[in-house]
């Protein structure tokens, strides 16, 4: 009974990870790349699992759901960037307080067109239902979630260190300004890693759609959470993004499950551990700080 | 106290075998070197031979991965800068790091404060502290900058900013001052009144300096540190380094491609 | 003794932190309308809009010392500002402690609570530090909402009343009011004179050259840690003002939005400056009541407020009245320059 309580849970909370992962992926490699801390990123989560909704209940796809909200958002996050965040780069606190303007215009907009009761996109069929294995059931589209997750984070984790763009990705992480040295359009870049975390947010709220109940607001409750995951798994990285995420889904879900009035700050305790011991994150080999040192020398 | 330091060894500062490594690369390997009171050393190398690491590690910018820092005889090796600066040692940047929204006078008085006690009194006007301002506006005076007092520093030019700069460091009354490149970007004129101001740093102020120009080297230096590639390769009079073969050779030689990236 | 009091509030040189000594004699005009307002009118509307400003404005100021004098921005504020409403509430409304006890209890609260997230901040900057500030407010708040027992949760804590404070009964409006005023008014004096102090100089310094600051032998940490807790604490006593004022505190008082808006205020009057946190809280609560009162999209106000604040005038209002007075100041010279060399001609032609 226990042990089998102990499963579904984990189950639970790796679905439930890969969902987060798909926001705080794209909220980190922004904030290593750009040194922002895009805040509106949440909201583009909620935009992404509004829009799927919308459409999934008006055709009835889940597919076309998906898309439609990839395009919607990317579309807005595009329009966010290039309009306002980008002309104020290298100014990261301005930078910080546009992106809240935009979680707050974003979100209430939210608000005034779908209303404030909660809503669930509906599962699609073939996912509907659960699948038996020994003698633990298993809702399909849990797994199905666990599948996605791990299949979009390894196609990331090989984006980002095998690929000439990823190590592109990479450097500018390290020190933008040398890849700039180097001849490299790094606005470019910019937008390119912009837009396409957006997209992965759309994505993540669409799969998070059916099984997270969406409202209004909820932008703001996913953010001290988000912010979370990337205090543990360090800012700008990749595998801690996606191991913080998992760390946090579990603690989360196993407080919700056995002491439902200390649910919100399980998450908190062990950020604010982290710190005052590692405050550059749990995952992050600790190299980083080092070769920025480094370089700055070999500048002089 | 520090004076019976002082006495106890006969060096202000001693470099005991340091060095520092980022991330595998050995950026400055076994250094060695020991500093009388007074005395005015030069340290010069191609870009990349790791000047400015070695002051970061004599200022406490942070610690040398082996090896070991004395100041007057007493182990500083982990002390942080602030600290040292409470020890007698003060030091420039090679990139001016002044206040640019206060005036002159105002960054000479936060220089003067820096050490002091007073500068945790929280509702007392730094106004009323005339004293504070004649000290301040005395040593304004040693670079001849006392009329310009009331000027903001980002007004000001970068010859004048750098004499600033001097001066701050000069404000925590030091027996030790290190400068990094106090001449690097200034014009002829300018850099003659810098030259005149470091050497008329009291004769019991211990100078270190980074610097590219040779001329100044020479006319200021009395001892001289040849660094490449993080090691050392000659540490001596100013007279023998001038006739130093291997260092014609390697500093001289580098010279020439001195804007390549160093890697 | 009047010209001791004229010399505080008069520009006197060099150490006035960039902007305030200007608008110091606009800030004393100000101080005395407020003071003044009362007597002519008993509307309670109006009374109510300027205790939330003043309240408001204090918080706003706590928020500019960190960010606006020191460089580090705070999206936690409203954290503190909480913490202490929900506790000087409790005290007064289930413990029934008096003015004093609860004032000071909830003082050494705020302060305790300063320095723990003061040390749990200790090591960021920048971005980052804002972010922190703001995951740990987000504690707070969700402290208020879980812990039912105590703060009444998503309900709010109810039954507080205006103590009796040396024999004044503060429960009065007007009475309220006036100590109100003198709370702010005494907040404002001391900060000014924070400011203009040894170690007041010393934060602007590390605003503009943290490395020199710590080459010229000052603690930055310490310093960082000490302004974090002062303005905390400030906030704290804002938050007092407020659970006494309003004598009721609920969740949206001090989520994120309350501590983005606070913020807000901090930048739009102008931050570094004291004047600029009255200005900015001035126009963001007339502002918000005069939206809420037509349409239920204050929020998106608020964000088109943000975006508008950071990129039309990052400097806010006080920085765009002194482009202008600039622009106007070099087109008047530009023009005297130009009848200068006129007469100079005319002078050359006559001879």
């Amino acid at each position: 009974m226990d042990a089998k309580f102990i499963v579904l849970q984990l189950l639970n909370s790796i679905s439930y990870g890969c969902v987060l992962f798909m926001i705080a992926s794209g909220f980190s490699l922004i904030f290593g790349l750009m040194k922002i801390t895009n805040m509106t990123h949440l909201v583009y989560f909620m935009i992404g699992s509004y829009v799927s909704y919308t459409v999934c209940v008006w055709s009835g796809s889940f597919l076309l759901g998906m898309i439609a909200a990839a395009a919607v958002t990317s579309l807005i996050g595009y329009i966010v960037f290039k309009g306002f965040l980008f002309r104020l780069r290298g100014e990261g606190q301005s930078q910080v307080l546009l992106c809240l303007g935009f979680l707050f215009i974003l979100d209430d907009a939210l608000l005034a067109i779908f209303g404030g009761y909660p809503k669930s996109t509906p599962t699609p069929e073939w996912l509907s239902g659960s699948i038996k294995f020994l003698d633990f059931t298993f809702p399909k589209y849990r797994l199905f979630l666990i599948v996605v997750g791990v299949l979009i984070a390894v196609a990331l984790n090989l984006l980002i260190n095998k690929t000439k763009y990823g190590a592109l990705i990479r450097s500018g992480v390290d020190d933008a300004e040398t890849v700039q040295a180097m001849g490299i359009n790094i606005n470019h870049l910019f937008v390119v890693v912009y837009v396409g975390a957006t997209f992965l947010a759309a994505i993540g709220g669409t799969l998070g759609g059916p099984f997270l109940s969406m409202e209004p607001k909820m932008s703001f409750t996913l953010l001290p959470i988000a912010l979370a995951i990337v205090i543990i798994g360090g800012m700008g990285n990749l595998n801690g993004a996606f191991y913080g995420s998992l760390v946090v889904a579990t603690i989360d879900n196993f407080c919700k499950v056995l002491a439902p009035s200390l649910s919100y700050f399980s998450i908190f305790l062990p950020m604010a551990l982290i710190l005052v011991f590692k405050p550059e994150g749990l995952f992050t080999r600790g190299t980083r700080k080092v070769k920025r040192e480094k370089r700055g020398v070999l500048k002089r | 106290m520090q004076n019976q330091e002082n006495m106890s060894s006969p060096y202000c500062l001693e470099l005991i075998g340091i060095g520092k490594s980022f991330h595998g690369l050995r950026a400055v390997d076994d250094v060695n070197l020991k500093v009388k009171s007074g005395q005015r050393v030069a340290i010069i190398g191609p870009n990349g031979a790791g000047k400015t690491t070695l002051f970061n590690m004599i200022s406490g910018e942070f610690p040398p991965s082996d090896g070991k820092v004395l100041l007057f005889g007493e182990d500083v090796t982990e002390l942080p800068n602030y600290k040292r600066v409470y020890k007698g040692l003060s030091r420039t940047y090679q990139i001016t790091t002044l206040f640019p929204e206060f005036s002159v006078i105002e960054n000479v008085i936060l220089g003067l404060e820096g050490t002091r006690k007073t500068k945790y009194q929280f509702f007392r006007s730094l106004k009323k502290q005339t004293s504070l301002f004649a000290e301040a506006e005395e040593l304004l005076k040693r670079v001849n900058l006392a009329e310009k007092k009331d000027e903001l520093i980002k007004n000001l030019s970068y010859g004048d900013q750098r004499l600033v700069e001097l001066t701050l460091a000069m404000a925590s009354k030091p027996k030790i001052i290190c400068l990094d490149e106090p001449n690097a970007g200034l014009s002829a004129a300018e850099s003659r009144v810098m030259i005149d101001a470091i050497k008329n740093l009291g004769p019991e102020i211990t100078v270190l300096l980074i610097e590219h120009d040779i001329d100044l080297v020479f006319e200021v230096a009395e001892y001289i540190m040849v660094l490449q590639d993080g090691k050392v390769v000659a540490s001596d009079e100013k007279e023998a380094i001038r006739n130093n073969r291997r260092v014609q050779q390697i500093y001289l030689g580098e010279e020439a491609d001195d804007d390549a990236p160093a890697v | 003794m009047i010209k001791r009091v004229k010399a505080w509030f008069t520009p006197h040189g060099v150490f006035l932190p960039s902007g305030t000594a200007r608008y110091l004699k606009l800030i004393v005009i100000a101080a005395a309308i407020i003071g003044i307002i009362p007597i002519f009118t008993q509307s309670t509307y109006l009374l109510t809009l300027l205790s939330y400003i003043m309240i408001y404005s204090m918080l706003a100021l706590s928020i500019d010392l960190l960010s606006g004098f020191m460089g580090l921005g705070s999206l936690g504020h409203a954290g503190f500002f909480g913490a202490a409403a929900y506790c000087c509430g409790y005290l007064n409304s289930k413990l029934h402690w008096g003015f004093l006890p609860c004032v000071l209890a909830t003082m050494a609260f705020v302060i305790l609570l300063a320095m723990l997230f003061g040390l749990l901040t200790s090591r960021t900057w920048g971005v980052t530090f804002m972010m922190v500030n703001l995951a740990l407010s987000q504690i707070i708040w969700g402290l208020a909402v879980k812990l039912t027992d105590i703060t009444g949760g998503d309900n709010g804590m109810v039954g507080i009343t205006r103590p009796t404070f040396l024999g004044i009964d503060l429960s009065n409006d007007i009475i309220f009011y006036y100590f109100l005023f003198a709370v702010f008014a005494l907040m404002f004096f001391l900060v000014y004179r924070l400011v203009n102090s040894p170690f007041g100089m010393g934060i602007q310094g590390v605003r503009q050259s943290p490395k020199r600051m710590k080459a010229l032998g000052v603690d930055v940490l310490k310093y960082k840690f000490i302004t974090f807790v002062i303005s905390g604490t400030l906030a704290g006593i804002a938050g007092m003002m407020f659970c006494f004022f309003n004598c009721f505190v609920s969740p949206p008082n001090i989520n994120t939005q309350a501590s983005s808006k606070a913020f807000l205020m901090s930048l739009v009057g102008g931050k570094g400056t004291l004047g600029g946190s009255i200005i900015g809280a001035g126009i963001v609560v007339i502002l918000e009541n005069f939206i809420s009162a037509y349409t239920a999209r204050w929020q998106m106000a608020l964000g088109i407020l943000y975006v508008l604040t950071v990129t039309l005038s990052p400097n806010g209002i006080i920085g765009i009245y002194r482009k202008i007075r600039e622009r106007i100041k070099s087109k008047r010279d530009f023009q005297n320059q130009q009848i200068l060399s006129v007469n100079k001609n005319e002078e050359k032609e006559k001879r």
